[in-house]
């Protein structure tokens, strides 16, 4: 009797760490198999990542690209705009300049003219008066030829100026439509996120391997030792393979072509 | 540099103490503790006899001497406890605060990575951070201590360093005990990579003989695939694939770096973007010592410094300090 209890302990004894060590190995092999599906999970992940990331970049650029060319063209044309104000520019202080001085001279000319008037009138003869008046007539016609050639050298630098003028509020216009249409080209931001997301997304990648082969190392550690191994013969759980690297990327040449 | 803060019952500020008055408060504390040493030997030697005198009858004479020797030790101990804190705690507690007060910050602040100092010597971490931070066992609230709170930018990363003392009451046998789990420093900082952010809690404790300091553990206990590491440190993790997220074969290296640098018992936990340093030493921070004269204790304020100095140096992965 004794003999008979004693056995039937020992045989439940034995069955409970049969399965014991059974659940053990199954959890291990579970864990592998969470492990490599971490895996999948990390790749999908970069793929859709990065798939949809590349095509953000790719618009923003390309629209970048776009931008850019245009506003080169508009910072052209305003650069051929300013050497011709600057150009004008020089020729409107000329201008200025030569108008006052003939303006002067002319002022010079009409305080001489009025000195003359008065020394005639104080000592005058019906002969000077003739003299005075035909000195006068002269005097007028002198005047006003001189007048006039003032007249239209300043109705030709009144022309250039308003030139100028326009000329200028053409440039002012040009600026300021330059102003509200510069964009502001953040694409060195999308390509700095774009570089995060890589690095983020190989590291979950990274982790993911290694999480793997750490389980599947105590996986194969676990069905290769004793008593385990008997547990595992007997329902035929074999060894999983490690992640392994990529045959490219054993021996990687930099180039930079 | 902000304003220092201070003890409510402090009379003095260090600030306003010369050198030669402080030296002359850490000599009266120093005279006092030889007293109290005195006394306490005095106390041992004139127990001897009494003790002995005492002895149960049944015991033999080698037993009777080794039962004096503790009995009288122990005495002696008691004797010495009792008249540090009568005569001693009062002096020294004064010198202590002024000492830091005058020269904490200031040595503190020469080092030009450290920025945005301010030093208080009352305040710490709270119970609630620590027991968050599940850097290091927490224990029970009304026996948790935190002082001397140093705050600032260490290379551009906030960072918080303090005393915290965690204890809790424990019954042993018929009587209830006041069991130290933790005392030393813990240090934090705002950033550990720029790059990453550790989904919930990841803990890497050193395995120490006879020491536990952790408290709280997250659900997975992780086997990283360093054997050395494993060997040395328990990592739990809330997440599996978080840990080898965060502690990748760089970041395992550091941390065995680290612990090989400072010669302690470490503790390092990654939440959210946070980093908890905790390192087990008796010393507390900053404490002037009695037996030194002080111009010469700054050094000792500088290696309380080098510590944190360590941790942010090798542990901190960040690009914008490189």
């Amino acid at each position: 009797m004794e003999t008979i209890l004693i056995v039937g302990g020992v045989i439940i004894l034995l069955l409970a760490l049969y399965i014991i060590m059974y659940n053990r190995l199954k959890k291990l092999y579970v864990k592998v198999e969470e492990g490599s599906s971490g895996i999948d999970v990390a790749l999908e992940k970069r793929y859709d990542l990065l798939s949809e990331e590349i095509e953000a970049v790719k618009k923003y650029l390309a629209h970048e690209y776009e931008t850019f060319v245009k506003v080169s063209q508009i910072r052209s044309n305003t650069e051929e705009q300013k050497r011709n104000f600057d150009q004008q520019k020089e020729l409107t202080e000329d201008a200025m300049k030569s108008i006052d001085a003939r303006l002067n001279e002319q002022t010079k000319q009409m305080e001489q003219i009025k000195r003359n008037m008065e020394t005639s009138r104080r000592g005058f003869t019906r002969s000077s008066n003739e003299r005075y008046e035909a000195q006068q007539a002269a005097n007028q016609q002198a005047m006003e030829a001189g007048l006039e050639q003032n007249e239209m050298t300043f109705n030709h630098k009144l022309g250039m100026m308003s030139n100028i003028h326009r000329d200028l509020s053409g440039v002012g216009a040009s600026v300021n439509a330059l102003m509200e249409q510069y964009p502001t080209l953040y694409s060195w931001i999308s390509m700095e996120h774009f570089q995060k997301s890589i690095f983020d997304a190989e590291e979950h990648l990274q982790a993911a391997r290694r999480l793997y082969n750490a389980n599947a190392s105590l996986y194969n550690q676990a069905i290769a030792t004793f008593p385990q191994l008997i547990v595992a013969a007997i329902h035929r759980m074999k060894k999983v393979d490690f992640y392994q690297v990529e045959e490219q990327k054993k021996s990687f040449a930099v180039k930079f072509d | 540099m902000r304003t220092i803060e201070l003890g409510k019952n402090q009379g003095n500020t260090g600030d306003f103490l010369s050198d030669e008055e402080l030296e002359k408060l850490r000599k009266k504390a120093r005279t006092r503790y030889i007293i109290a040493v005195i006394l306490a030997v005095a106390a041992l030697i004139g127990s001897i006899p009494i003790i002995w005198s005492c002895k149960p009858e049944e015991y033999g004479m080698i037993i009777d001497i080794i039962i004096t020797i503790i009995a009288a030790g122990t005495i002696g101990l008691g004797a010495l406890g009792l008249f540090y804190w009568m005569i001693v705690q009062r002096a020294y507690n004064k010198f202590n605060q002024a000492f830091k007060s005058k020269y904490v910050l200031s040595v503190v602040s020469a080092n030009p990575d450290l920025k945005d100092l301010a030093y208080s010597q009352k305040r710490g971490f709270t119970y609630d951070e620590i027991r968050n931070a599940a850097v290091v066992a927490c224990g029970q609230q009304q026996y948790f201590l935190s002082e001397d709170l140093l705050t600032g930018t260490y290379k551009d990363i906030e960072f918080r360093f303090s005393d915290v003392t965690s204890r809790r009451m424990v019954r042993r046998g018929k009587k209830n005990v006041i069991e130290e789990i933790f005392e030393g420093q813990v240090m934090s900082f705002s950033e550990f990579d720029e790059r990453k952010i550790s989904d919930g809690h990841l803990q890497i404790f050193q395995k120490e003989f006879l020491s536990n300091i952790k408290g709280w553990t997250a659900d997975h206990k992780i086997e990283t695939d360093n054997a050395l590491f494993n060997k040395k440190f328990q990592v739990y993790a809330a997440d599996e694939h978080n840990a080898y997220y965060v502690l990748t074969p760089q970041v395992i290296e550091k941390i065995m770096e680290f612990s090989e640098a400072v010669g302690e018992q470490i503790a390092v936990t990654f939440r959210g973007k946070y980093m908890f340093v905790a390192i087990a030493r008796i010393e507390s921070l900053f404490d002037g010592k009695v037996d030194v004269p002080v111009p010469e204790q700054k050094a000792h304020i500088l290696q309380d410094i080098s510590m944190l100095e360590k941790a942010g140096d090798i542990l901190i992965t960040s690009r914008k300090r490189e």
